[in-house]
């Protein structure tokens, strides 16, 4: 095994030995703008975010829940299971024709829940959301849940890779790359309110069986 | 040596169309993308271009004490939809108000920011000694000629057009400099607006008007390209002379929907009332946009000497970008 280096003779790094509180100063200077353009934020990355008032725990049950999605999505629906190992099909109802496969990938005690997407097959799910549920009394010192959700530009948004199962004319997901911040600051307020209206009114968290 | 804009006049046609005209009222009030005017102007049907062109010449030379015979060395047009398919109307508003010029261009590309790449060709000119003086002249014909149709008025596409009228004066002199023009092309995007006459071409004998086609599957990225590509152009102009967007006083760009607006204002940080457009009352007028709205603004004396104007725009899905700053003296 190879020796430890200490980080100073790791080239690039700011730190307080190196680089004084006045340069470090006109370091963020320089990065912090006026302004963003739409692909410098969102152009490799979509974060978003949300408060939501109903406890974690109540978020986490129904984020997990596979036929939640058919609630708060825009346009996913007419789910069925395909194995036991939780993977589904369903309609993408935003492209004409278009099956949606899925797995939700969640985890309680780190309060993650993940959704594994692909359009048209299931043998890759790389279409893969991130969402993490924070206890918002921890971060805000309120009660409540505070919901990260991340997506990466996976390359496979700019380029079909099995554009053989794509039905004829359908446009490609990739395609609409820059409003999924749009599209998902929708979806996640369809999420807010779904949650807080039944926490409010002490209803049953899970997702009617019917659509 | 440099090329100034020393007057510019627009001349609208009469015909007011308020938004009950157009068909779909429900997906244009549900569809932003589609909202926002209250009226604008069509053109009626057999009216031409070069009417327009010679009344707006005509009014701008008596005012500038010019005459048509001698003052004008060049002729530039642009008409979105030309008054014929060949010959272009250059000459015809030449002889309608009797100009002899040794130099006439009808150019057909570059749409909404037209009119700067017409002061880009008028400069290249100018610099070459073949002229002193051109008119510049601007035109949105599509309104009126597709979308005041029976048939296509029923489309939510149809309120967004409005057509209108602008003509330039502008010489070899430092009298009203053009400090600033940048221009780019992105030809990966020429194919991305079309006519759509169905099945036929639109040459074809056919029974339908037709209309514009925006590629829908690419509206994310069209938006995307616009909100990137004119606040861009900004910069670059403003960075040619070492100012800052909030330098600029007034911002004119083309005038495609409120969201497009609002955006631009944004990424420069100029405000509101910075941010000149006549997009209420004359919708979008394509190539017609920039001139009009200046134009206007020049005679309603929010525009004064000493401010710094800056042009800029997009052209169709994103062929061609555009900008221009002009120190108003």
């Amino acid at each position: 095994m190879k020796e430890q280096i200490h980080v100073s003779k790791i080239p690039g790094l700011s730190r307080v030995e190196h680089v004084d509180k006045h340069e470090m100063g006109g370091i963020m200077a320089d990065i912090t703008h006026a302004v963003y353009p739409h692909d410098q934020v969102y152009g490799e990355y979509c974060p978003i975010q949300s408060y939501i008032n109903c406890p974690p725990e109540k978020v986490f049950e129904y984020m997990a829940n596979p036929l939640s999605l058919r609630e708060w999505t825009y346009s996913m629906r007419d789910f069925e299971m395909l194995s036991d190992d939780g993977l589904f099909r369903g309609k993408d109802k935003i492209g004409s024709n278009t099956d949606i496969y899925f797995k939700v990938v969640a985890n309680k005690e780190a309060m993650v829940v993940d959704y594994h997407c692909a359009w048209d097959q299931g043998d890759e799910l790389w279409m893969i959301y991130l969402n993490r549920i924070i206890p918002a009394e921890l971060v805000l010192g309120k009660p409540g849940s505070v919901v990260f959700w991340q997506n990466c530009c996976h390359p496979n948004y700019k380029k079909n890779p099995y554009p053989d199962l794509a039905p004829k004319g359908r446009p490609w997901v990739g395609d609409f790359w820059d409003f999924f911040y749009a599209g998902h600051t929708v979806e996640l307020e369809n999420l807010k309110r779904i949650l807080e209206h039944r926490h409010a009114r002490d209803l049953p968290m899970s997702p009617l069986a019917i659509q | 040596m440099n090329i100034s804009l020393i007057d510019i006049e627009e001349n609208m046609p009469d015909q007011i169309i308020g938004n009950d005209f157009f068909g779909e009222e429900e997906i244009r009030r549900r569809n932003r993308m589609f909202s926002g005017t209250s009226e604008r102007r069509h053109l009626r049907k057999g009216e031409l271009a070069s009417d327009y062109f010679g009344v707006a010449a005509k009014n701008l030379m008596e005012r500038l004490n010019l005459d048509p015979a001698k003052d004008i060395d060049l002729i530039l047009t642009n008409v979105s939809l030309p008054d014929e398919a060949f010959t272009g109307c250059g000459a015809v508003v030449s002889k309608k108000i009797g100009a002899r010029t040794k130099h006439i261009i009808d150019m057909h590309n570059t749409g909404c920011v037209s009119f700067l790449y017409l002061l880009d060709v008028a400069k290249t000119y100018m610099l070459a000694k073949k002229v002193n003086s051109a008119i510049i002249c601007l035109a949105q014909t599509a309104a009126g000629r597709i979308f005041g149709q029976e048939d296509t008025r029923q489309l939510a596409q149809a309120a967004i057009p409005g057509d209108g009228f602008a003509v330039a004066y502008v010489t070899s002199s430092d009298e009203r400099p053009i400090l600033s023009m940048e221009f780019e092309t992105y030809p990966e995007n020429s194919e991305d607006m079309r006519g759509n006459t169905g099945d036929k071409k639109w040459w074809e004998a056919r029974e339908t008007t037709g209309s514009i086609d925006f590629n829908e599957n690419k509206t994310a990225m069209i938006v995307a390209r616009g909100n990137k590509a004119v606040p861009g152009m900004i910069k670059k102009v403003c960075e040619n002379l070492d100012m800052k967007t909030t330098d600029i006083n007034y911002l004119i760009t083309n005038q495609p929907n409120l969201n497009f607006l609002r955006n631009w204002r944004e990424a420069t940080q100029l405000t509101k009332d910075q941010h000149l457009d006549t997009f209420d009352k004359y919708a979008n007028l394509f190539g017609a946009g920039i001139p009009v709205t200046l134009a206007e603004s020049i005679k309603n004396k929010t525009i004064m000497p000493g401010d710094m104007v800056c042009l800029a725009g997009f052209s169709h899905a994103c062929d061609y970008s555009a900008g221009a700053l002009i120190q108003w003296t």
